[in-house]
């Protein structure tokens, strides 16, 4: 069995920057099944088109309830304690999260177009081999766009969309806040389906710095929530925590060591403005000539007999004279 | 805790100068040849969730409600000088006069009941919504001849394209339009299941007293129970599950009969004793 995902971001400390792969991972570690977790960011090879994908015996799957449901038949499942009331409240919760959550997390990172090209378009295009990138970005950015259309009546007034998914997203935020209260896990000590589902959302939005970071200071503002996806992290993703602070660490390096000679930040900066400048040069005097502004005679030079014969005429005067 | 955005507290204020007006009228499509599967689910949670609150309210059929509502859904009331569409705004307006039905909750049993409303909005919303739209059959037989009924010829056959189209689209980027019908069906099954689970042996979601999350299943699950369709495979699954049966004559009997026998809120009378005889004849 074994599991590809969306690469993760080591500067964010993120395992993954795909809320579906967050998901089948949370899970996946919860329930310890014997799973290879693949690192990938080429959706191109997934045998449904897609990432994140579950490859198993029984074929390949890309949805969440699908690999839970084929997991448990393997009798790994992390819903063990859980009574029918509380299996329940799992499949409510989702589908809460799904109607209050997602709407917003879509708008903030494919759609309000500041975070988009700036984070998210930046990130995927960075990290998918070449020809895809050029392509994948694009196609997810319009599905979602096309997701949000259909929720409102008049899509184009970005203001009373962006309000009403802040709105509503910050509700949920604060409901799942009030029902977590001081536990560890939503349902005790122990983490389950419904853990895997919040804490994928509650990372994602805890964790990117997008540049409209309403959200992110929300669940900042929570603090039992916030804390809940650190402990998470902690204890079940320790090597992101760890790629998180060496990134950290080696950006802080960075920053110092450019501190001290300020303005080498481009490396040879005099070849590449004498080779721009004599480009320019060759253009500009390339127009001048076709254009005839300036004129280079080639003419045949005068002939020598013309000038003999002058001169010998001026001899024959000068001869004549004296 | 961070507070509620500024649009909230102005709605807020607002709302809460005027009591209850006499005059609330509520309106709907012809429930007896137009309404629709899912429009018709939503009108009645609305429906039960005023006669829970105890509010006065008369229904008023129009052909064009859809049209006249202000978020291009039924159903919407008319209060005063406000017009509220659709149930979560019903709510949120009514709390503002004083009245809820969810005070003696706390938080926690609050996000329960708003995670199970999510729920049914999504899943048992979105199967009415394919069954009626997607489902050729039912699309042919039901939907097409209802949607169109009061509209003359020509523009009921584009009126009912244009809809269709809105619907499948928007069925389409929820991932509902992909899947086939008897995954429809497991879909609406699991729900099912979820919200019996939590039922329980209870009268009502949470104690003895209705909120607006039993007004909500009760208007889905009773218009899925007593809507002839071609195929009748939802009415079989919601009665599988007896204890949700249960709910909807507890509050079909507590709620639509004694008000209709009393008069207070006169509503349709005869839509609703129609329908009260269908769910006795419900084979059990």
């Amino acid at each position: 069995m074994e599991l590809i995902v969306w690469d993760g971001e080591a500067r964010y400390g993120l395992p993954s920057m795909d809320l579906k792969s967050l998901q089948m991972m949370a899970y996946i570690k919860f329930s310890g099944a014997p799973v290879t977790i693949i690192k990938s960011s080429n959706p191109f090879r997934s045998p449904t088109g897609r990432l994140p994908v579950f490859k198993c015996t029984d074929g390949a799957f890309s949805d969440f309830n699908q690999v839970a449901t084929f997991l448990r038949k393997q009798n790994f499942s992390c819903d063990y304690e859980l009574s029918p009331k509380q299996c329940s409240e799992v499949v409510a919760y989702e589908q809460l999260l799904l109607e209050k959550l997602y709407p917003a997390l879509v708008y903030l990172w494919w759609v309000e177009p500041k975070s988009y090209y700036d984070v998210i378009h930046k990130w995927y295009f960075s990290s998918m081999p070449f020809p895809h990138k050029l392509w994948y970005p694009r196609k997810y950015h319009q599905g979602y766009c096309d997701l949000i259309n259909s929720m409102f009546d008049d899509p184009d007034d970005n203001q009373l969309v962006e309000t009403e998914l802040h709105k509503q997203a910050q509700e949920c935020l604060t409901m799942l806040s009030n029902r977590l209260g001081d536990r560890e896990y939503f349902f005790g000590r122990s983490p389950s389906t419904l853990d895997a589902v919040i804490f994928s959302y509650l990372a994602l939005l805890l964790k990117v710095d997008l540049k409209v970071p309403v959200l992110q200071n929300h669940i900042k503002a929570c603090p039992n929530l916030s804390r809940y996806v650190s402990k998470t992290i902690q204890r079940f993703f320790p090597s992101d925590l760890r790629a998180e602070e060496q990134a950290k660490r080696k950006a802080h390096r960075s920053t110092d060591t450019r501190d001290s000679p300020p303005k080498d930040d481009v490396p040879n900066k005099g070849r590449n403005l004498l080779l721009s400048g004599l480009v320019a040069f060759s253009a500009m005097f390339g127009y001048a000539i076709a254009a005839g502004l300036v004129q280079v005679d080639m003419g045949e030079p005068p002939t020598e007999d013309d000038y003999d014969y002058e001169y010998d005429d001026y001899n024959d005067g000068e001869s004549g004279g004296s | 805790m961070p507070s509620v955005l500024l649009t909230d507290s102005i709605s807020v204020e607002l709302g809460a100068q005027e009591p209850w007006p006499n005059d609330v009228k509520l309106f709907q499509q012809y429930e007896v040849e137009q309404i629709l599967l899912p429009d018709n689910a939503n009108c009645l949670a609305v429906q039960a969730f005023l006669k829970m609150c105890q509010l006065n309210h008369t229904l008023e059929m129009r052909g064009n409600a859809e049209h006249m509502s202000p978020s291009g859904r039924v159903p919407f009331i008319k209060a005063g000088a406000f017009v509220v569409a659709e149930l979560d705004p019903i709510v949120a307006f009514v709390a503002n006069k004083g009245v809820t039905l969810t005070e003696r909750l706390d938080t926690t049993q609050k996000a329960d009941m708003r995670a199970y409303m999510s729920l049914v909005s999504n899943v048992l919303a979105n199967a009415e919504l394919y069954v009626s739209w997607v489902d050729p059959a039912t699309y042919e037989d039901v939907t097409k001849p209802r949607y169109g009924s009061v509209y003359p010829w020509p523009i009921n056959v584009f009126l009912t394209r244009q809809k269709r189209n809105q619907v499948v689209r928007r069925l389409r980027v929820l991932g509902w339009q992909q899947k086939t019908l008897e995954e429809v069906y497991n879909e609406v099954e699991h729900c099912c299941s979820a919200l019996s689970e939590r039922l329980d042996r209870q009268d009502f979601f949470f104690g003895k007293r209705p909120t607006e999350l039993d007004a909500l299943v009760f208007g889905h699950l009773f218009t899925l129970l007593t809507t002839p369709l071609p195929d009748n495979r939802l009415a079989t699954i919601v009665r599988s599950f007896s204890n949700l049966v249960k709910l909807c004559q507890v509050v079909e009997r507590d709620f639509f009969e004694k008000t209709n026998g009393g008069g207070s809120s006169s509503g349709n009378g005869e839509g609703d004793y129609d329908k009260l005889e269908d769910l006795n004849q419900l084979p059990m």
